[in-house]
């Protein structure tokens, strides 16, 4: 377990630049199990003993064997065990990933899960936390109304408008940021466009916390939101992650 | 079954449920097994990167490679590979942030890391990537990038926001990479009201011919409205973009602007309308025919409302000025796509909704139609499968495009679509790649039991033009008895010209196949049985098919070398005749081959020199060679781009071999080849030297003469570039080697790449074969009795036909030893040097005669017979070259076709030109000469016809331009017709004072950017 707040951040990130995390044996090195690469010196064939981090919709991938791009001057014995940090390469038949670094392969696995589960959330919070310190309005409530913005011009310029409406929110408390009303009016994107689907669409009498923001934010350019607006998948969060959200607002001083 | 369609979600992705909709393909010309793909598919580890699919087996297995800036998926994204170089092209719209465009770069896109960026520009809308590389106009050699797109950061300027952003040099140049914008509209936008400004339609789109003619489509928004209101809009440039104003043609005939209106102010329904449950209001693709330019096909949709929302076919024939009405008009569908492959079938694929009681579905169709939809076409139900009604309910389930691409004498394309695993749902065929059952309609996780939920998968498409057992080729190349071409397209061996499976014999059987390789023997030229030789060429095909089948085989001759115009007795004055028709070989069902074809006997007149290439083009039904023939061109030019490796029904060799001792010689054997450029633009022609390790070993002093120029030792890799050379001219470059020690039958050779941004479009062999005494006295006395031959027929030197005749006799000597041989030699070398003195008077002695007469003379009373065959070989090839040379001053009938090629990008290239009144005859009177030179219809029986045609136009250019002295050109040419030859060179003539103009031309404009 570490024991620094630097060892922390260390291994935090780490797990930030490693979706896949897993330790395992070296058992064929120069080789490929994706049919379409193929086998050179980089290259080494790893068969997974114990998963700690992957993409779910892998799998399981234990006792599977994983192509590892070895990262420079690393050693590649066959029958080396160690614990792998890499990143996303190729999904085929097989997959390959490609190793960004290396440890020795942890003696308490329980151990080893908690602790990369205990940065997942750490990383999740950090990302709220963005957005939080990015945002102009904090706000707790219910969603009372729905509607598109102008009923008048309703033609999108582009398939990736946004196609902005506006939600009258209910305001339970200003979590941050100040308002006069006890009704703050929303905007959020209703287009189903790749850009925006992921974007929550409210609905009438949705309760939670809404995390708001005037200017473009990262999604800049020229869609300038008409007001106070949600652009991000987190920007909406369920009653249940209140106290989460304070915590965090409390945390980094927001 | 011709079609085939796989589910390109890989298997280790089992799982997944995204919508993996709006897709992109494209192949990679230098090795269509390799493809990449697109489509609003996320990494599944979020990495904050997304993926592309990769393919390295032609499309039946797929991978996803992590290589796109800019999210864990992305937004718009299209692909191209260019044609040569392998480098891929993308343009992506950022998902992490909207609108922003990235142009980006990867010569490694099955390596890992991400794609280099080029551009990274805010404010742009779907990006559509088109990319070749260019073996003609401007930048040629290079790659050029075309990225098309709606550049809404000109909606509050100028309005103007059809653009291609582009580049004539993308490939390896730091970013930006010389990528530069121009504006495809010109016509007022639609006003969007208050301070929002102006703009078109989303979708804009290019289609690129090798040739330099570049194709934009694009629709023009008038009104902005529910609905819009919309023109559809086709500009044209005729340089790769490359001018000053580019995409300034085909002036509209109403308003008299750059673009014609293909239709004008057509209702489309606005952005936000859907059918079904997929948006809709923004459609159009555009492709160009590769065998011609001027050919284009142009699809878009449009309607009010999503009920009268339809999709338009429509071709134009003449580039891009004049319209057919609807070829096609498919009511209730959208996402058209059309491509065009080599034999000119269309594909025309498109996604219609139907609703057939049960709940809306979405009907991927492929249409091909062999004769421009002048009948109905094939039509291939792809796909058939429900909208939002069936397991996945989601919304734009297949995406605002699909795509579609020839590439060869193939078409591929990608669409998506619901992906619940039910074989009704695909009509013909579909290979799952992620585990389905297909018995109970359910799609599987990786662990093969959980069931999924399903979504939107992409889906890729292929269309066998030639089944495998209708697929009749001729090897390019054979190392041995088990290495061989397999008729792959593009063939895969460097050297596609030494060992290729089209040769000469001098008699009628088709002799023996050391290493499986035939046994070319050099054309014998002359009166009767002399110039009697005997083509043969060997046939196979690819699998099993069904019934008989005859295949026809067409062959034709060309000078040694690189770029020599091949000819047949179609061209007159060639000195080529075929004495028979062309041979039939029959293959059962069953049969492979390879089955030999019958001797066919050809005849070479005194005149013409031996030292020739050799080409096959086969035809069976349903197995056509790729139109044009090589009838009156070269591999690589101008527009039949590596002909003979991308046709497996086409063959050549390209081989001189000088026939040596077993045990070698002290001097040393030269042998000429001709250099010629069949470009129709002046050029520097780079010639890339190569040789086995082997060879070099047996070659120790091997060097390169350039005619004119000295002798450099032979250097495997090394380019020796010919500058600025002008169509039609030619040059000789020689090898120079000491005939090495071997073993009887042994063939060394080295080769010549014509190189062009880095790939061979052309080659030729020189070397030596090594025979026994007998062989190469015989071999050296037949090459002096056809040099001499042509030196009497051809340029009346008497005396020489009394040398031919001796060592003709002395050939067919049934006892020939080397005494004898040597003994001819001493005593002729008075007659001869006698003969070369007296025709060597006042000609320059660029190929040095004399010096290898007097090497000769020496050698012949030394003592080694091998050293006097030696400097008597090296003599002969110096003559014979320098007799062609002669030859080619008096004009080419070869280059006749390639005069008019010239001709036509002149007029269609050189704005001075273009803008001739007569511009348009003689663009159109050249296309139609060329087309039935094509065809192998009309040969060269019609030029003069042509030329006198072309006269008063000719007058024309000259009063316009009256400072470059055409006058006299056209004087020239009047004098001369009647007689083929001097007219092709007085046409050339003229012809080269235009080329001049240009050349002074982009002088003046180079270094100028495009706007």
């Amino acid at each position: 377990m570490p024991t620094s707040p630097q060892a922390d951040a260390r291994f935090e990130e780490q797990v930030r630049s490693a979706p896949f995390i897993f330790s395992g044996q070296i058992v064929k090195p120069g080789a490929s199990t994706v049919a379409t690469l193929p086998p050179n010196d980089r290259l080494a064939i790893v068969k997974i003993d114990t998963v700690f981090r992957a993409p779910a919709v892998l799998g399981s991938l234990t006792g599977k064997r994983i192509t590892v791009q070895i990262a420079a001057g690393k050693p590649m014995k066959t029958g080396a065990k160690a614990l792998f940090y890499a990143t996303s390469w190729l999904y085929g038949d097989g997959i390959a990933v490609v190793e960004v670094a290396r440890a020795d392969v942890p003696k308490d696995k329980k151990d080893m899960l908690a602790r990369v589960a205990q940065a997942e959330i750490r990383l999740e919070d950090n990302k709220l936390t963005d957005r939080l310190s990015r945002a102009d309005l904090v706000v707790s409530g219910i969603v009372a109304d729905t509607r598109p913005v102008d009923r008048e011009r309703p033609e999108p310029r582009s398939e990736h408008d946004p196609v902005w409406w506006q939600a009258d929110i209910a305001v339970d408390r200003m979590e941050k940021g100040k308002v006069q009303s006890v009704i703050v009016l929303a905007y959020f994107p209703a287009s189903l466009d790749e850009y925006w689907l992921d974007v929550p669409k409210l609905q009438p009498r949705q309760r939670g916390v809404f995390i708001l923001h005037r200017g473009a934010d990262d999604k800049r350019t020229i869609l300038q939101p008409p007001g106070p607006a949600l652009l991000h998948p987190l920007d909406f969060q369920p009653a249940v992650q209140l106290d989460r959200v304070r915590a965090l607002l409390k945390l980094a001083s927001i | 079954m011709p079609v085939t369609v796989i589910n390109m979600i890989p298997n280790s992705l089992s799982g997944e449920t995204q919508r993996d909709s709006e897709p992109n393909v494209s192949v990679n010309p230098a090795n269509p097994q390799q493809i990449a793909a697109s489509a609003f598919t996320p990494d599944p580890a979020n990495s904050g990167n997304a993926p592309i699919f990769v393919s390295t087996d032609g499309g039946n297995t797929w991978v996803l490679n992590v290589k796109l800036p800019g999210g864990n998926k992305t937004g718009d994204t299209s692909l191209r590979f260019a044609t040569t170089s392998g480098v891929l092209y993308a343009g992506i719209l950022r998902s992490d942030t909207a609108f922003q465009l990235n142009i980006l770069r990867d010569p490694n896109f099955t390596g890992a890391g991400l794609m280099t960026t080029l551009v990274n520009r805010a404010n742009d809308d779907q990006p559509w990537v088109e990319a070749v590389t260019g073996l003609g106009g401007t930048g040629r050699g290079n790659d050029h990038l075309y990225v098309s797109s709606n550049d809404i950061s000109q909606r509050t300027t100028t309005g103007f926001t059809a653009t291609v952003e582009q580049s004539l040099d993308a490939a390896t140049a730091p970013p930006p990479a010389g990528i530069a914008a121009a504006r495809l509209e010109v016509r007022p936008t639609a006003n969007l009201g208050g301070a929002s400004g102006s703009q078109d339609g989303p979708s804009v789109r290019t289609a690129v011919h090798h040739d330099g003619t570049v194709y934009g489509a694009y629709l023009g928004w008038r009104t902005f409205a529910t609905p819009n209101v919309t023109d559809v809009v086709v500009v044209r440039d005729n340089d790769f973009g490359a001018g000053a104003t580019p995409y300034a043609d085909p002036q509209d005939g109403g308003d008299g602007l750059a673009g014609v209106r293909v239709v004008i102010g057509v209702q489309s329904a606005p952005l936000n309308t859907t059918l079904g449950t997929q948006r809709i209001g923004s459609h159009i693709a555009v492709a160009v025919d590769p065998r011609d330019s001027q050919t284009v096909y142009l699809a878009w949709a449009d309607g009010a409302t999503a009920a009268a929302y339809t999709v338009h076919l429509r071709r134009s024939t003449d580039g891009g000025q004049n319209w057919t009405g609807d070829l096609r008009t498919i009511a209730s569908a959208t996402n058209p796509c059309v491509a065009i492959n080599v034999h000119g079938k269309v594909g025309f694929m498109y996604q219609q909704l139907g609703n057939p009681g049960t709940g809306n579905r979405w009907r991927t169709h492929l249409e091909i139609s062999s004769d421009g939809f002048a009948t109905a076409p094939t039509d291939f139900l792809l796909a058939d499968v429900p909208d939002a009604n069936g397991t996945y309910a989601g919304t734009n389930p297949i995406g605002d495009y699909a795509n579609l691409i020839a590439l060869g004498k193939n078409v591929v394309g990608v669409f998506s679509a619901n992906n619940t695993p039910n074989n009704a749902n695909f009509p013909n065929g579909v290979t799952y790649q992620r585990n389905a059952n297909f018995g109970t309609n359910t799609l599987l996780a990786n662990d093969n039991v959980t069931p999924v939920t399903a979504s939107i998968d992409p889906f890729f498409v292929r269309y066998i033009d030639v089944a495998a057992g209708d697929d009749f080729y001729v090897r390019d190349w054979t190392d041995s008895a088990v290495s061989g071409d397999t008729g792959l397209e593009p063939s895969t061996h460097p050297v596609f010209y030494a060992t290729s499976d089209v040769w000469n014999r001098r008699g009628t059987l088709p002799g023996p196949f050391p290493n499986d390789q035939p046994s070319n023997e050099d054309a014998g030229n002359g009166a009767g049985n002399l110039g009697d030789n005997w083509a043969f060429a060997r046939i196979r095909k690819n699998a099993p098919g069904t019934g008989t089948k005859d295949v026809t085989a067409h062959f034709l001759v060309s000078k040694l070398g690189t770029g020599s115009n091949y000819v047949d007795d179609n061209i007159i004055g060639s000195g080529v005749t075929f004495g028979a028709p062309d041979p039939t070989v029959t293959f059962n069902a069953a049969d492979l081959g390879p089955i030999i074809t019958p001797a066919l006997p050809w005849h070479l007149d005194a005149v013409v020199s031996t030292h020739l290439c050799l080409a096959v083009e086969i035809s069976a039904p349903g197995d056509p060679f790729v139109a044009p023939s090589l009838l009156g061109r070269a591999p690589g030019w101008p527009t039949t781009d590596l002909a003979v490796i991308n046709d497996n029904n086409k063959a050549q060799r390209n081989m001189g071999l000088s026939t040596t001792s077993n045990r070698g010689a002290g001097l040393t054997d030269d042998f000429y080849a001709i250099v010629h450029n069949a470009a129709t633009f002046r050029r520097d022609v780079v010639i890339r030297l190569n040789a086995t390790p082997e060879v070099l070993r047996r070659l120790p002093g091997a060097q390169i003469v350039l005619v004119g120029g000295e002798k450099t030792r032979f250097k495997p890799g090394t380019e020796v570039v010919l500058p600025a050379m002008d169509p039609g001219e030619n040059r000789w470059i020689g090898l120079s080697l000491t005939p090495p020690k071997g073993k009887t039958g042994e063939v060394l050779f080295v080769t010549f790449d014509e190189m062009v941004g880095g790939v061979a479009v052309n080659g030729f062999g020189l070397g030596v074969r090594i025979a026994t005494d007998a062989e190469v006295v015989r071999a050296k006395l037949k090459l002096h009795c056809s040099v001499f031959t042509r030196l009497a027929a051809g340029f009346d030197v008497h005396d020489a036909e009394e040398q031919a005749k001796l060592a003709e006799k002395l050939a067919a000597a049934k006892t020939l030893d080397t005494k004898l041989y040597v003994d001819f030699l001493r005593s002729q070398s008075a007659a001869i040097t006698r003969i070369i003195a007296t025709f060597m008077k006042g000609r320059k002695d660029v190929f040095r005669i004399s010096d290898a007469l007097k090497v000769l003379s020496r050698a012949a009373l030394g003592k080694k017979w091998e050293d006097a065959a030696a400097a008597h070989a090296s003599f002969l090839n110096r003559l014979d070259s320098f007799l062609t040379s002669l030859q080619l001053e008096r004009g080419d009938p070869a280059d006749i076709l390639q005069n008019v090629l010239w001709q036509q990008d002149l007029y269609r290239r050189l704005p001075s030109l273009r803008k001739l009144e007569c511009a348009k005859e003689i663009a159109e009177r050249s296309r139609a000469f060329v087309q039935a030179f094509g065809g192998r219809e009309g040969g060269t029986h019609g030029y003069q016809r042509h030329i006198e045609g072309l006269l008063h136009c000719f007058q024309d250019t000259a009063k316009a331009l009256p400072n470059l002295g055409l006058e006299k050109r056209i004087e020239e040419i009047t004098r001369q017709i009647g007689d083929q030859t001097s007219l092709q060179k007085a046409h050339r003539q003229y012809l080269l004072v235009l080329e001049a103009l240009r050349t002074r031309a982009q002088k003046g404009s180079r270094g100028r950017k495009v706007r």
